[in-house]
């Protein structure tokens, strides 16, 4: 048997294959530590984009499943009930599979506005290029379309499953911080006159925030981990670029190995962080 | 005096008082009622019902029901050789039956113990060469269904020991103890279970020098620290919820450390821990579906080779629901059984029978 030789060396070779939609330069003579970086990058610019989503949906859903009526409150178990017991693969692969096939091809693709397309391949906006400080306005031709910016199919249909699993379980710690204010809270604010928005928004709210920051903090570090299931349709995120240099240079022990500083790192990174917020936050309000 | 019934008053009784909680539920409202409908359509009024022919599937723009049929042994075993498909069957009805013991706790743990290996060596052997009396089946050929209940619930019923051994060592006083496990449980909670999984199959068996190791046995190695590093954090915030109060009347019942814990804490602890148990139970088996992410075949990837042909080509969301509803029975079973657990404040001190109080 060989003896096991752990070398990092290879990391700064070159990486000799390609990253659709990379948002930093990358080509396959760049090093496998560019690429990465690239995946590390869509890793965090997808957890960005798709926490910020997840919280206002879970929001949305926290109130409303307080406020609503029977019918609207059924409504809500019923889909915080489906992405609780779904595997989130499965909900990631069916939100594509529909993407794919509900949207048309790129040859005649629908125009949302001038500039705007929505096709399969995904949404092509008009891109600002640097360079000439002009927009670059994308073009429908013959083999699909070219130019400008493209959010591919791929980024929309992960960002939308982690936006509903996670909002739906946003939902639920919202909903608990909601029925754990004490009913004098509401028929106070309601005596000094407040309409409901402004009782959420000045008096219940704030409380409800400070008591459920760390069960979101909790929840945003799960929903960070969970773009890795983005390998499933092909979005480059970290796990994703891993999984090809595992197959490209065979080194799976110094991979993971780097895979795990680099998960561990942003969510210390992002625990530290939103902590100091928190703090910051309760101090403010004092 | 009552309001008159009028147009209004209706609208806001059915939508509520406030105009911001008649505008929530309005948007609620009309988003349920416009999905309601089309997964309805899809589903019934523009489908082929599962009894008609399949031939008919290309006219209709919904569902295809009868793919379902004709592809649900594939998407239940997989490639597993035709005639011999009671062997995966009867491995995972056994692995099914001892799950339920687990959950409900029917049994002593020592019964479930011997039920869990006496499983584990059926399985294998009914999967595959039956001790060279079956006809034998490589590894690559076991898909689907059995896949799933193996990697999915021996390596939840493992992670209960493991998990408990591991809070044990973490609340420990010797550094020794308490460090590694700290350490272990942290890094395996910190990085994903894509990320635990690719671990498993690709460098593990480097670094234990088994390369030969079939990443189905891999995956359910690290599948059982990854899943007992989540039941030791559970058990964690139970054995805190217990005051110390109980450690020192058990003291004072002139009690030893292992007989306090093992009679006092850990029953009440288990308890405390079942709902936070029972989440990590519903999340670890339905995350046990990203095992395909590094090659393995559960029910996802059955699916994908059930549409693989051109002729089935459109039909994968059929595939999919399906699959869904085995999830959400399965979870369903498991949040029962974690709440019949909670329930009864049962003084039962051996937890693995639990009994009515009188």
């Amino acid at each position: 048997m060989d003896a096991l030789f752990i070398d990092f060396g290879f990391f700064f070779k070159p990486a000799g294959f390609d990253i659709s939609h990379a948002p930093i330069a990358f080509a396959a003579t760049d090093s496998f530590a560019r690429a990465f970086a690239v995946g590390l990058l869509n890793t965090l610019i997808m957890a960005g984009f798709a926490g910020l989503g997840a919280l206002a949906l879970g929001i949305f859903i926290g109130i409303g499943s307080h406020v609503g009526n029977r019918i609207g409150r059924a409504s809500l178990d019923t889909f915080v009930g489906l992405m609780r017991n779904l595997p989130k693969l499965l909900i990631l692969l069916a939100v594509y599979i529909i993407l794919i096939d509900s949207l048309p091809r790129p040859r005649e693709p629908w125009t949302i506005l001038p500039g705007v397309y929505l096709s399969n391949r995904g949404l092509n906006l008009p891109g600002f290029d640097f360079a000439t400080l002009s927009l670059e306005l994308p073009a429908v031709g013959r083999f699909g379309i070219t130019g400008g910016m493209l959010i591919p199919t791929q980024f929309a249909a992960l960002w939308f499953t982690l936006v509903i699993y996670h909002g739906a379980q946003i939902g639920e710690i919202v909903r608990g911080g909601l029925q754990a204010i004490p009913a004098g809270q509401w028929e106070a604010s309601r005596a000094l006159g407040l309409g409901a928005r402004r009782m959420l928004q000045h008096v219940i709210l704030p409380q409800v925030a400070r008591q459920i920051i760390p069960s979101l903090i909790s929840q945003l570090i799960n929903l960070l981990k969970n773009t890795s299931i983005g390998l499933a349709v092909g979005f480059a995120d970290l796990m994703a670029v891993a999984s090809t240099t595992i197959n490209q240079a065979f080194k799976p022990v110094e991979v993971m190995t780097v895979i795990a500083v680099l998960y561990l790192g942003i969510g210390l990174l992002l625990a530290t962080g939103l902590n100091i917020l928190n703090a910051r936050l309760r101090r403010s309000a004092n | 005096m009552r309001p008159a019934p009028s147009l209004s008053n209706v609208l806001r009784s059915a939508l509520g008082q406030s105009r911001f909680a008649q505008f929530i539920n309005l948007i609620v409202m009309a988003l349920s009622l416009a999905l309601l409908w089309q997964v309805l359509s899809w589903s019934i009024v523009r489908a082929v019902a599962p009894w008609q022919a399949p031939s008919l599937c290309t006219a209709e723009a919904g569902a295809c029901w009868p793919f379902l049929v004709e592809k649900l042994p594939l998407i239940l075993f997989g490639t597993f050789p035709f005639e011999e498909r009671w062997r995966p069957l009867i491995a995972s009805l056994c692995l099914f039956a001892m799950s339920c013991i687990t959950l409900f706790q029917i049994a002593s743990w020592r019964v479930q113990l011997a039920g869990w290996l006496t499983s584990l060596v059926l399985f294998t052997l009914l999967m595959g060469d039956g001790a060279g009396f079956l006809q034998p089946v490589p590894h690559a050929q076991w898909n689907g269904l059995p896949v799933l209940l193996f990697l999915g619930t021996v390596s939840l019923a493992a992670a209960l020991p493991v998990g408990l051994s591991l809070v044990l060592c973490r609340q420990s006083g010797r550094a020794l103890l308490r460090v590694p496990a700290t350490l272990l449980i942290e890094t395996l909670r910190g990085i994903p279970m894509v990320a635990v999984l690719f671990f498993g199959v690709f460098a593990l068996p480097m670094l234990i020098g088994q390369e030969a190791l079939a990443p189905i046995h891999s995956a359910l190695i690290v599948l059982v620290f990854f899943h007992g590093a989540y039941v030791a954090e559970d058990l964690r915030s139970g054995l805190q919820s217990i005051g110390r109060g109980q450690w020192e009347a058990s003291a004072a019942l002139g009690l030893n450390r292992t007989q306090t814990l093992k009679l006092v804490i850990l029953p009440q602890a288990i308890k405390a821990a079942t709902p936070a148990l029972t989440n990590t139970a519903i999340g670890g088996f339905k995350d046990t579906s990203l095992i395909v992410l590094v090659g393995l075949h559960d029910l996802l990837s059955t699916s994908k080779m059930a549409v693989a042909e051109p002729r089935w080509q459109a039909y994968a969301l059929e595939a999919f629901v399906f699959v869904g509803i085995m999830f959400f029975l399965i979870n369903g079973l498991i949040a029962w059984a974690g709440r019949r657990l909670e329930r009864p404040p049962g003084y039962d001190l051996r937890i693995t029978t639990p009994r009515e109080t009188p």
